[in-house]
């Protein structure tokens, strides 16, 4: 190999373009988008294809007694479950990201855009879908939802369901689509910069009236364990601060709905509650688990985040969240600039867990690649 | 891309494979990133077929990836995003074929050489036709290096500009991505014999023109 051959593999690694999330999502988009026009252009072709063929056929004096109908164009899919359920892109933004899925309840969060939602029915597993403070909760049925700068559109396609907001409330059943216009933002006082999506609730029908005292005033809690966070974080905040009993399971559940109900900041006092009022909990290091969550994913403070990971290696006795916190705690430095500590950690992580589930994303986000 | 977020350890810094580990990497280090915890329903499962390679998978695991083959052998940061659009719009056609889910990388990475060879054979048309808008690739290598490697890397992509498609793309598989030359070939999609003797013609045709400086 040449000299000059060689000086020029010294540079490798300094060649290497600026690769952004928000570029990341942007070109994401523009392949959806031209995914989007490739599926019309086929779907149009088909379409004349097919009626071509019908012309045809009637030219021909044949009758015809069925034609193939030209196939619906195929959205992407965002995620699909091992139960059947699918949620698939209505629009080339679409962000679906899975916030716990678990055998009783499905909870996925849609960051943006438009989404279909295929849920096979199964009573013993709700399935709630999160978009910013509005909260979809069925049993099994096919809707949309999609987020648009006024307000919240739900289009209801199987079933029928209850759709209400702090200004309005309406029935909505198959075939039926109901548009939810921007009101004043909720009662409580939020730090969070956009209160712009009004709170909706989507109901199925059959899971209220098979549920019994549906139509008493739930209280928070048990607007919680439905999944309907938005309005629980309403109830809760308008029952003011004793509304929380200081229990881990109280101080969890609430920092639930605040960090599900769009106001995350307000969960960050409660789970560091959790963490100070009862260390010796078995949820402690869950609760510090999810406080780095919630600073790193929704508040965008990674330092503290990474702290909060730290933390809950510490509380962690039984050792089932460590190899995740130390993984997430890598990520954290990683995205605070700190990559020489960002570095240390992963260099724990890769000595403790050679072969870690996260092995390469903390190789990657250590610098160590 | 060890940077994902831009604020990874200072490149000069950073841990570099040694060549022979780097020469298999694109190739042998294959396995997909193994997905967090909680996102394991939400992607179909390693016992069911390909429906886990969609769209929105493929490109958070691999985009980064994809846009760091492109970019060095493009060396032109306006062209990468296109790039990559084309390379995840075939990915979506073609990736079903790929029967193991452990081979999309490489399958994406000689996408990926493809689509770059085409771009490279329009821009030689273009610049021959002199519609071509000539770029002094001062920029391609980041802020950190010295005077001298980016003197060295806008020489060496300016003259890269000046060679056949199939030679400069080998020649950069080999000397700027690092792969093997068994790698190079299968990247370019030709014989080992074909790669070795277009590399050794670019490296001529740059080692003449680094002469005459």
């Amino acid at each position: 190999m040449s000299d000059l051959a060689d000086r020029v593999e010294q540079t490798r690694e300094l060649i290497e373009p600026n690769w952004t999330p928000e570029r990341e999502s942007r070109v994401r988009g523009a392949v959806l988008a031209g995914l989007q026009r490739q599926r019309r252009r086929r779907t149009a072709l088909a379409v004349a294809a097919g009626a071509a063929i019908l012309l045809l056929g009637i030219f021909l004096g044949r009758r015809e007694t069925a034609v193939a109908r030209a196939p619906m164009p195929e959205a992407p899919v965002l995620v699909r479950l091992v139960d059947g359920s699918v949620v698939t892109a209505l629009s080339t933004d679409a962000r679906v990201e899975s916030v716990a899925i678990g055998p009783h309840a499905v909870t996925l969060q849609l960051d943006k855009g438009s989404a279909h939602f295929v849920v096979t029915p199964n009573p013993e597993r709700p399935f709630r879908v999160l978009a910013g403070e509005v909260t979809v909760t069925v049993l099994g049925t096919i809707f949309d939802v999609t987020i648009e700068p006024t307000g919240v559109r739900v289009g209801v396609e199987r079933g029928r369901v209850r759709v209400t907001s702090q200004s309005d409330a309406r029935e909505l059943g198959a075939g039926q689509a109901g548009f939810f216009a921007i009101t004043a933002p909720a009662a409580a006082p939020s730090a969070a910069p956009v209160p712009a999506i009004p709170e909706v609730e989507v109901t199925d029908l059959a899971d209220v009236a098979a549920r019994p005292g549906a139509h008493a005033a739930p209280s928070w809690r048990a607007l919680a364990q439905e999944g309907a966070y938005g309005p629980a974080f309403a109830r809760l905040a308008a029952e003011g601060p004793n509304a929380v009993r200081d229990t881990p399971e109280d101080l969890l559940l609430a920092a639930d709905v605040a960090r599900l109900g769009g106001h995350p900041e307000r969960a960050v006092p409660l789970l560091e509650r959790v963490m100070s009022g009862h260390p010796f909990d078995s949820r402690a290091p869950l609760a510090a688990f999810t406080l780095g969550r919630t600073l790193l994913e929704q508040l965008g403070r990674p330092r503290p985040a990474a702290r909060a990971f730290a933390t809950a290696r510490q509380l962690d006795r039984a050792g089932a969240l460590t190899q995740d916190a130390l993984a997430r705690e890598v990520e954290a430095w990683s995205r605070a600039g700190e990559a020489e500590k960002a570095r240390e950690r992963a260099n724990e992580y890769l000595k403790r867990y050679p072969t870690g589930r996260r092995a390469a994303a903390v190789r990657r986000l250590g610098g160590l690649e | 891309m060890s940077r994902p977020d831009g604020d990874g350890p200072p490149r000069d810094q950073a841990p570099r494979m040694p060549r022979d580990q780097g020469a298999i990497s694109l190739i042998r280090l294959v396995a997909p990133e193994p997905p967090p915890a909680e996102e394991l329903e939400s992607r179909p499962s390693a016992t069911e077929a390909l429906p886990a390679l969609d769209l929105d998978s493929l490109f958070r695991r691999y985009s980064s990836y994809v846009a760091a083959i492109a970019y060095r052998l493009l060396g032109r940061d306006d062209e990468v995003d296109d790039t990559i659009q084309e390379v995840f719009l075939a990915a979506v056609r073609g990736v079903h074929a790929v029967r193991d889910p452990a081979a999309v990388r490489a399958w994406l990475a000689r996408v990926t050489v493809r689509a770059a060879r085409q771009r490279l054979r329009k821009r030689r048309l273009r610049s021959f036709l002199g519609l071509d808008e000539p770029t002094t690739y001062d920029a391609v290598i980041d802020r950190s290096a010295t005077a001298e490697q980016r003197a060295l890397v806008a020489r060496v992509y300016r003259v890269l500009d000046g060679l056949p498609a199939n030679q400069r793309i080998a020649w950069s598989l080999r000397h700027i991505e690092g792969e093997a030359l068994e790698d190079v070939a299968l990247l370019s999609g030709c014989s080992l014999a074909t790669a070795k003797r277009r590399i050794a013609a670019a490296a001529h045709q740059i080692e003449e023109a680094f002469a005459d400086v």
